[in-house]
């Protein structure tokens, strides 16, 4: 049950149900499938990986995360090169999950919470259940990408236009959301029902990217409108709207996770990649230490390690998430030739307004109404 | 004697300086610590307010039901200030949580409109300050009073507080410091009069037995006065003890003089009979006695002289021949030759007592006699020496005084050290010195060439010509 999703905030649904598009019988068809196996495993993986050198008695640390394995292995490969005699266990689970496994009451059994959920890791920080770490590496982080030195933005990844080059072989997409409302509305023929987007309502990516768009420009609302109008097909994930591009089955999708676009590309598939030079909206994946940790030392060592020029540059090299540190983001192929402004989403408690229930209700309804008026 | 422990009045003022600054710097600290803590407060509380305000615009009822358009910018704005933690809540008037924190206590129940109140509570682990607004909403005619809530911790801002205030600590301590310096600085200032009491009592000479008049502070004038007290019944206690010796001295004279002349022509008669050497002892003795009572005579005589401090024109020229011819017959017996030297044209008028300084130059000349060998030559030089007055020496050529004794031999009854077998009362140069004291001059001893000793007497006073 490997998967290439993020899965984000407040998912309402097992985080197994990657591969499947927004059409609401094959997801109710899905969930009979899936719902009941993920009652009695909740976590989709849990992967040990042993100290190298034998420390039999030393605990290992309790990593649990929504990064998929095959993204994080190198990293964990590269700290046990570093640190040969630090075993670890990496469990990885929905964004919810992660959450609701450390904002509770007690012990936990986790000693480092890796989620791309930037919200819910403010609100674990927030509300009490993370607790401050610093290093000489964390000193380093530029504002935006840690709070109350509680919690620390590793990576640096946008949102961004992605289209299929063979039907765009000249790469002639427009590269601000102005222009490219103007472009919509000029090739809406050809263009119908071969866009794709993220579904806020199922995606807590796709909702933090939503959300932060809004508040940034109010070209959003109408660039929604025009996607509305073209039958946009909505999706759960990065890997989703990237697979259809590869089929063939649309020709753009709006803010996908640069990231991933990137290893694609890299592995072939005819794939475009625009950053909006308006700005360009960055997420962060981030680690935190809870407050009940069993060995909160060991954690710290592996944020340190993650943050290190050695992990940065395994981030970026092996696992192909962009490294969150500022030299490493300005040297990276994935920035290489952007000259716009990269607008980071910063950790802190304005994440929380779109968490809260009624906002997020109203939001989401907005959205819809936008999206779905034509 | 039990030495007893001695307070420093220096320390006692520096003591009581720095209790008072460190007093003020304290009061200091305390003050701009409730002044940080309530502006920080206030801070606090206006931001929340804000923050709460804010909310409370964008509330609205939807068919019944309340809807809250939780704007970005009133959890955002908090953010700004710092890494402090936020929470809020929206509550209907029957208590139920429309949105938010369930279980964050509110700041007061009571409130108007549009009018924050503030409070301070425990929640999730941490202290926050809390800011509640009221906001009614009118459902079909009928008010529904809803309460924002936002609370926000407050650890950056106790940790903004406690750096001013630590900081109000560092100047205070500065201040103490400075103060210290500034307390030393007065107190050595405030003690200066003392000092210069102190020293002027040192500096006395042992003679003089005036009171003090000079200025002294207000709060040193009863010990001034005591010290003069002191001095005055000193002063009359000599008086009287130096008037019972000259009393003593004149009234053992006469019978002294007679005493010799008996002896005298007893001696005649056993040289007859071969005693003489037992009464020439005995005239020895009678002469020994003669001579220190009169020593002791003049000495009470200079020093009553002295201290009425009598003044007049004297020419030392004529002094000088005074006491030669008081020496004349000594000389004379033993083949001594006294000359008087004098510069030529030279100004000899000093300003003084005539009487003491014959006596002192009487006492120099006899010393000389004394210890000069027989047909030997004495000079008694007079010259002008200018700025530094009239100068006065006496050269004789006898065994001279060596280095070490020059000091001691002024002192009183103390002799030299070759003046064993020479009759004398120990008295003689101490009474010199004492006439050029009270002169403000001074006597100096020599040598001589080939041998001997020169004494000179220094008299910085001219009389006016």
């Amino acid at each position: 049950m490997k998967t290439n999703s993020l899965p984000g905030a407040v998912v309402p649904k097992p985080s197994s149900s990657e591969s499947i598009a927004a059409d609401p019988v094959v997801m109710l068809l899905l969930c009979l499938l899936f719902v009941v196996p993920s009652v009695f495993a909740q976590f989709e993986e849990v992967v040990e990986f042993p100290a190298p050198i034998g420390r039999s008695g030393a605990a290992p640390v309790q990593l649990i995360g929504t990064a998929d394995l095959d993204a994080l292995r190198p990293v964990i490969l590269a700290f046990q090169r570093r640190h040969p005699g630090v075993g670890l266990v990496y469990t990885q689970g929905s964004s919810n999950v992660v959450y609701g496994e450390i904002a509770k009451a007690g012990k936990t059994a986790y000693d480092l919470v890796i989620s791309s959920a930037m919200d819910l890791q403010v609100k674990l920080v927030n509300d009490g259940y993370a607790q401050a770490f610093r290093s000489a590496n964390t000193e380093r982080l530029p504002t935006w990408a840690k709070w109350r030195d509680s919690v620390f933005g590793f990576t640096l990844e946008p949102a961004i236009i992605v289209y299929d080059t063979r039907q765009f072989p000249d790469g002639d997409i427009p590269n601000t959301r102005f222009d490219l409302i103007r472009f919509l509305r000029d090739s809406e023929d050809k263009l119908r029902n071969r866009i794709a987007t993220y579904d806020p309502e199922i995606s807590g990516l796709g909702y933090l990217f939503a959300s932060q768009d809004s508040l940034r420009t109010n070209s959003y609302w109408r660039l929604m409108e025009v996607l509305g109008g073209l039958d946009v097909r909505l999706s759960c994930c990065s890997g989703e709207m990237l697979r259809l591009i590869e089929t063939g089955e649309i020709a753009i999708a709006y803010n996908v996770l640069g990231s991933y676009a990137l290893a694609r590309k890299e592995r072939g598939s005819p794939i475009g990649m625009i950053l909006p030079s308006d700005y360009t909206l960055t997420m962060a994946r981030s680690a935190l230490i809870p407050s009940k940790a069993p060995s909160p030392d060991l954690a710290g060592i592996f944020i340190d390690f993650l943050l290190s020029d050695t992990g940065q540059r395994v981030l970026t090299r092996e696992a192909r998430l962009n490294g969150a540190l500022r030299e490493n983001a300005e040297s990276s192929e994935m920035f290489s030739g952007f000259s716009g402004q990269l607008a980071p989403i910063s950790f802190g408690p304005g994440l929380l307004v779109f968490l809260d229930r009624s906002k997020r209700a109203r939001f989401i309804a907005e959205w819809r109404d936008a999206v779905r008026r034509k | 004697m039990v030495r007893r422990a001695q307070i420093s009045l220096r320390r006692l003022l520096l003591i009581e300086f720095l209790v008072v600054a460190a007093i003020l710097a304290s009061l200091l600290y305390l003050a701009v610590r409730f002044v940080a803590g309530q502006a920080v407060d206030k801070m606090q509380d206006n931001l929340l307010a804000a923050s709460a305000l804010t909310i409370a615009e964008r509330l609205s009822l939807i068919d019944g039901e309340i809807v809250v358009d939780l704007p970005y910018s009133a959890l955002d704005m908090l953010g700004v200030s710092g890494q402090e933690r936020v929470f809020y809540r929206v509550h209907a008037p029957d208590g139920e949580t429309v949105t938010g924190y369930d279980d964050l206590p509110a700041a007061a129940t009571t409130i108007a409109d549009g009018k924050p109140a503030f409070g301070s509570h425990t929640y999730r682990d941490a202290e926050v300050r809390v800011a509640t607004v009221r906001n009614t909403v009118m459902d079909r005619r009928v008010p529904v009073p809803i309460h924002i809530t936002v609370a926000q911790t407050r650890e950056s801002l106790t940790k903004l507080s406690d750096y001013v205030a630590l900081s109000a600590l560092g100047v205070g301590f500065g201040f103490l410091m400075f103060a210290g310096v500034l307390g030393a600085f007065a107190v050595n200032r405030a003690l200066l009069p003392l000092k210069h009491l102190a020293s002027s009592i040192a500096s006395r000479p042992p003679e003089q037995l005036e009171p003090f008049d000079e200025a002294a502070p207000k709060e040193v004038q009863p010990l001034v006065n005591a010290i003069n007290r002191f001095i005055a019944k000193l002063k009359s206690n000599l008086d009287v003890t130096e008037q019972f010796i000259a009393e003593a001295a004149h009234g053992i004279r006469t019978p002294m003089a007679s005493v010799r002349l008996q002896a005298e022509l007893a001696e005649r008669e056993a040289h007859a009979i071969g005693r003489a050497e037992t009464f020439s002892r005995l005239v020895r003795s009678v002469d020994e006695v003669t001579q220190l009572t009169n020593q002791l005579l003049s000495n009470a005589t200079v020093r009553y002289r002295s201290d009425r401090g009598e003044r007049g024109a004297v020419d030392l020229f004529d002094l000088a021949h005074l006491a030669v011819n008081d020496s004349r017959i000594a000389a004379e017996h033993r083949g001594i030759d006294i000359a008087i030297v004098e510069e030529p044209g030279a100004n000899l008028m000093a300003l003084g007592d005539e009487l003491s300084l014959l006596e002192a130059v009487r006492n120099v000349l006899d010393n000389a006699v004394k210890y000069s060998p027989d047909r030997s030559e004495i000079a008694l030089r007079l010259a002008d020496a200018g700025v530094l007055g009239l100068r006065l020496s006496i050269e004789d050529h006898g065994p001279g005084i060596p280095q070490s004794d020059r000091e001691r031999v002024f002192e009183r009854f103390q002799r030299g050290r070759h003046s064993d077998h020479i009759l004398g009362s120990g008295l003689g140069l101490y009474i010199v010195r004492q006439v050029m004291l009270s002169h403000g001059g001074r006597a100096l001893i020599s040598d001589n060439r080939p041998t001997g000793t020169v004494v000179t007497l220094e008299l910085p006073a001219k009389a006016e010509t």
